[in-house]
């Protein structure tokens, strides 16, 4: 998706960085505004995520019937019972968006934890093996990314019913062929390094070799994709979820907001507005973040 | 090796990736399909009689070993049947194809439109770097790259069909009706194009030939469509080429909001109603577009860098 740009980036870059024969120069240590900025909005989310019952005394997903649809507070007909309004069903719009930012942030963190895990071992192997061992390994990234990966979701959601587990595991699948595609060549890259060979020639295991000289190499690659995957895996959750095959509907999600926001777009804008900003603020922090990081991470900027 | 052998060899070896890939590709939605259980309750309808159950599992094999049946779908597969559609009562290959060209002339244009725009922003964003221009569009860029793109899609219809009343929200036969579809999908792309071009506009713009091409008194203009524009022009191809499968599966999404009579939408409904050959059909159809699609970049690209060949 979008992170794609960034990523290639992040992999050229490292490798550019490792045969410069000089260490980088030394500078004073600034904190990028990307970082600084992109960290906020991220610490701001996670702590709404986390302290969301000390935030609100609304139950997300209990219905205020006497108060359905009522507009935020500050527009005419608001009232301060319920801060950002209601949806058709009277549920408080404020508790279900912080109820919501557990779901979009524990769904990508965990899905992104699993595909990084499964695309950085399976790079690692590629880079180390033989022609047909990493042949089979591409070819199948090949397939992974030629497949849209809205429609593999949907197709598993549709075939396996739909739970939080199955969402994290499904948006894990549509992830890791991007690790592998990009670690692969960087992998390959520190393998061809003189002080590999020299630690092959030794006799060290290979084992020993991918654990102490290659993934040290590759950890600011894999750093900068995790976080950029992770915004990645919000949108994809949001919009799953928008067509009804993400977050069961029993649970508050952003995207089942937008669903139903949809319904009402033209007299309640605001059940519209609000998630999608919900989204585009916290995938924004986290593509700042990414960004950041990239640019400190690599000693060529 | 000579230039000819060299292309020539290269363009084998891509070549012969394709049938690989659909290989894994159909593996895939082989093994999806069978895992999630009995496929004779997944294709017919709940109210099918007993009959027409016993004789889709004799249609299909299913009363072989598993991997007859993965032979003979392939087999099938290969001849473009990838079954008959109880819900649409046709082969569901012609049902795919009938809506092909709507969602191919979506992202076509959206590419298109992207490029165009991309370009031209990643340009002005490179020769005006640090100042308030080059901040400006790469703010809008990091948000373009942050929105839901489906949710762009209706804040588009608010705004401009619903508030202002300029268009249509959609219709697939009128021009009006193909801009905010368009832009929709081209606002998810032009963010990527934007700073693939900057960066290697950047680049090149530091490079030593420009300036021996400056101190010759060749015009600026010039020298950045000739010399720093060509080297964005891989990445930039490549790029797209990466995210066509996102493109056209994003597309689920947008031509969903905006009613688009495409693949992604038929997708998705054909999910809704399981409708399994059509999802199947659907899933493995736009992997083929997309292997192919990828295919041509490679080739092209190859064409236009030699440095690809040799990689």
């Amino acid at each position: 998706m979008f992170v794609d740009q960034s990523l290639a980036l992040a992999a050229v870059d490292d490798k550019r960085a490792q045969p410069a024969a000089a260490p980088p120069p030394r500078r004073r240590h600034r904190i990028r505004p990307s970082l600084a900025v992109g960290g906020g909005i991220l610490i701001v989310f996670a702590l709404a995520a986390v302290f969301a019952p000390l935030l609100t005394s609304w139950d997300p997903m209990a219905q205020d019937l006497e108060a359905r649809l009522s507009p935020p507070a500050w527009v005419d007909g608001g009232s301060s019972t319920h801060l950002l309004g209601t949806d058709s069903f009277g549920r408080d719009i404020f508790s279900q968006l912080l109820y919501g930012a557990r779901y979009s942030i524990g769904v990508a963190c965990a899905s992104t934890l699993i595909a990084g895990l499964v695309g950085v071992a399976l790079a690692l192997i590629a880079g180390y093996s033989n022609r047909w061992t990493s042949g089979l390994i591409m070819r199948s990234v090949d397939a992974m990314q030629s497949l849209p990966p809205v429609l593999v979701a949907l197709m598993v959601a549709a075939l396996f019913g739909n739970s939080v587990v199955k969402l994290t595991l499904v948006l894990a699948v549509t992830a890791w062929p991007t690790y592998t595609r990009i670690l692969f060549n960087v992998v390959r890259s520190v393998r061809e390094q003189d002080f590999v060979s020299a630690s092959i020639a030794t006799g060290q295991r290979p084992l020993n070799v991918v654990v102490s000289h290659i993934l040290p190499n590759v950890a600011s690659s894999i750093i900068v994709i995790t976080t950029l995957q992770i915004g990645r895996m919000v949108l994809l959750e949001a919009g799953l979820s928008f067509l009804g095959l993400g977050v069961p509907l029993t649970s508050p999600a952003w995207g089942t907001m937008l669903a139903d926001g949809q319904k009402y777009i033209h007299t309640d804008v605001y059940l519209s507005l609000l998630p999608g900003l919900a989204v585009t603020l916290l995938v924004v922090g986290v593509n700042l973040f990414g960004e950041g990081l990239r640019r400190t991470l690599n000693p060529r900027n | 090796m000579g230039k000819r052998t060299d292309v020539l060899s290269f363009a084998a070896k891509r070549m012969i990736r394709v049938p690989v890939v659909l290989l894994f590709v159909m593996t895939v939605v082989f093994g999806l399909v069978h895992s999630a259980g009995n496929v004779v309750d997944q294709l017919l309808p709940p109210e099918a009689t007993a009959e027409q159950r016993a004789e889709l599992t004799r249609q299909l094999d299913l009363d072989k070993p598993l991997w007859a049946q993965f032979g003979s779908f392939l087999a099938r597969s290969l001849q473009g049947d990838f079954g008959f559609s109880v819900f649409y009562h046709s082969p569901a290959t012609s049902i795919v194809l009938e809506r092909l060209p709507a969602s191919l002339m979506l992202a076509g244009l959206s590419i298109m439109v992207a490029i165009g725009i991309g370009i031209g922003l990643g340009i002005l964003s490179a020769v005006r770097a640090g100042r308030f221009a080059d901040v400006l569009i790469n703010a809008v860029a990091v948000l373009g790259q942050s929105m839901p793109s489906f949710w762009l899609g209706q804040m588009l219809i608010l705004v401009f069909a619903v508030k202002f009343q300029l268009l249509p929200t959609s219709g697939y036969n009128s021009l009006a009706g193909l801009v905010l579809p368009t832009l929709t999908l081209a606002a998810f792309l032009i963010p990527q194009i934007l700073l693939l071009t900057r960066t290697a506009m950047i680049e090149s713009l530091e490079q030593q030939y420009m300036l021996t091409a400056q101190a010759k008194g060749l015009p600026t203009r010039l020298l950045v469509f000739r010399h720093g524009l060509r080297n964005a022009l891989n990445p930039i191809i490549a790029s797209i080429g990466l995210q066509l499968g996102t493109l056209l599966g994003g597309a689920v999404l947008t031509e969903s909001v905006f009613g688009w009579p495409g693949v992604g939408r038929l997708g998705v409904e054909a999910i809704l109603h399981r409708d399994l050959p059509v999802v199947v059909a659907t899933v493995v159809l736009l992997a083929l577009v997309v292997m192919l699609t990828n295919l041509a970049v490679d080739l092209l690209s190859a064409a236009i860098d030699p440095r690809v060949r040799v990689s």
